[in-house]
């Protein structure tokens, strides 16, 4: 009866315990649930206040989307303090300083998803101190330039440049240049991509007859015709922009005096560009050029010219806000040729500061 | 709970042990059906107000950056109103009086009216930055571009000087 009695106890007691634990469960199940709900409606914006907001942000971005349609208008002005060692690409070296000023303006406008429209204008003027031979005005006018991005892979760009180059101390240098322009892009990855520009000169020296090859001059002006093809590969690696670039171009000339500036040109540069900082970037770039010239000949020999160019340019620029930028750059320039006459080795370096618009 | 017979050969449910057993399984079933999910009613009527997730997939980078972020913005309005079309039906599936029930219809049809404008403003939005897709590679080119402009100005500038000497010379 005892043995009976107690188990009875104790299993009363383990039946409570676990009809306690039924209930803790259901009731710890229950609290959950309840912490899943979403709060009551009165804790959130009522409707017209959410949808007025809305509403007000996509009538604000419809607009802003006419708003990009829009002509825009940009512009830079930069002034330059630069030291050359050899302006005049002499053998004595005579070094010089001279001040630049450039000026451009750009206009833009978006026709289409794909279409853009743009037309530049930019002036330069170089004044040196001493050589003032080297004194010019130069002024590009590009009237119209177009742009196709159809989406990811191509680009594809058409424009006409119109150059004016003023020599006031050397009229004879002076010329005035029409150059259309047309070059494609692939992007091959988002990494890779290849580009083929060509370009057609045809330069007017406003100043300067052309010779009949027997040592007069003709009633023609001198007028160039240039060819030109770059082919341009390059990649962006961890934001650094690493190209390189070949070009060819030959230039004719109606000028008959040893057919002095007939000539094959043949340049490759490699370039590297990237941001050290988010506020400094750099750019290096080295570069090979031969020069062919057809008919001109070395003095004392039979031989035809040629020159080999050899370009180092080193440059920074540190952006200082949106608008101001200021910049450092050495140029280095070596010559060397088949006529030793004509070789020289010219450094500048100069100081830019540039206010954008 | 279990007793033992004398020869400890051969185990036996004591009473107790069979009342223990039996509340365990009956306490289990309980918190089993508790637990359960509710079955759908296939023969429900379609919902009216479907509740698709916003749309989440890798945008292409526009050309025009104002693009972007105005897609951003369209995108967190859409999401804004996905919230509370939530709440809102989670409101509908209680226990409501009818004049609050359809209040809280009218407003999700606000809703849904406002959300198909701007997921078909995102979807403009969205091709216009993919026809006009921006790279890196058209970045990287866009900064160095100054840099080719200085180069051209500098070649004309050297050719010319070039020419001069050698003119001199001759």
């Amino acid at each position: 009866m005892k043995s009976c009695n107690n188990l009875r106890t104790k299993s009363q007691r383990v039946l409570s315990g676990l009809v306690w634990a039924l209930f803790f469960c259901l009731f710890t199940q229950s609290v959950l649930a309840q912490e899943k709900e979403l709060p009551p409606l009165t804790a959130t914006l009522s409707t017209e206040q959410a949808l007025a907001a809305i509403k007000e942000r996509a009538k604000k971005i419809v607009e802003a989307r006419k708003k990009a349609k829009r002509l825009k208008i940009s512009g830079e002005l930069s002034t330059v303090a630069a030291y050359e060692t050899n302006p005049s690409n002499g053998a004595t070296h005579k070094g010089d300083t001279y001040f630049e000023e450039d000026a451009s303006v750009t206009l833009s406008k978006k026709l289409s998803n794909t279409w853009r429209w743009n037309a530049s204008y930019s002036e330069s003027y170089i004044s040196y101190l001493e050589y003032t031979d080297g004194t010019y005005f130069t002024q590009t006018l590009t009237a119209s330039k177009l742009t196709w991005n159809p989406g990811k892979m191509w680009r594809l760009e058409g424009w006409t440049d119109l150059d004016y180059n003023w020599y006031p101390r050397s009229n004879g240098s002076s010329y005035r240049q029409i150059k259309p322009v047309g070059r494609i892009r692939q992007n091959l990855t988002d990494i890779f991509f290849h580009q083929l520009q060509y370009e057609w000169f045809f330069r007017d020296y406003i100043d300067k007859s052309a010779d009949d090859g027997e040592g007069t001059d003709t009633e023609d002006r001198r007028h160039d015709i240039r060819d030109r093809l770059r082919y341009k590969v390059g990649a962006t690696i961890h934001d650094w922009l690493c190209t390189v670039e070949n070009a060819w171009y030959s230039n004719q000339s109606n000028d008959q005096r040893e057919d002095y500036y007939d000539y094959d040109v043949y340049k490759v540069t490699g370039s590297l560009n990237g941001d050290l900082t988010e506020k400094l970037s750099v750019s290096l770039s080295y570069a090979w050029e031969r020069k062919n010239y057809e008919h001109r000949l070395v003095s004392n020999l039979d031989n035809a010219r040629y020159d080999d160019k050899n370009s180092i340019t080193l440059s920074a620029t540190y952006t200082i806000n949106d608008d101001w930028k200021v910049g450092g750059k050495v140029d280095i320039n070596d010559l060397e040729s088949n006529q030793p006459s004509g070789e020289y080795t010219d450094i500048t370096n100069s100081l830019t500061v540039t206010r954008s618009f | 709970m279990l007793t033992f017979a004398k020869d400890s050969s051969e185990m036996r449910l004591s009473p107790g042990g069979a009342v223990f057993l039996r509340t365990a399984f009956i306490a289990l079933y309980l918190l089993g059906c508790a637990s359960a999910p509710a079955q759908e009613d296939k023969s429900q009527v379609k919902d009216p107000f479907p509740l698709e997730e916003p749309w989440v997939e890798a945008l292409p980078v526009p050309y025009d950056p104002e693009l972007e972020q105005q897609i951003q913005e369209v995108q967190e309005s859409i999401s804004t109103l996905h919230e509370q079309m939530v709440r809102r039906k989670a409101a509908l599936e209680q226990a409501l009086e009818p004049g609050e029930e359809g209040r809280i219809r009218e407003e999700l049809s606000q809703l849904k009216h406002e959300r198909d404008a701007l997921e078909k403003m995102l979807h403009n939005l969205v091709d216009e930055a993919r026809a006009s897709e921006w790279t890196k590679i058209d970045e990287a080119l866009k900064r160095t571009r100054r840099l080719d402009i200085l180069e051209d100005r500098k070649e004309r500038k050297e050719e010319a000087v070039r020419d001069k000497r050698d003119e001199e010379l001759q």
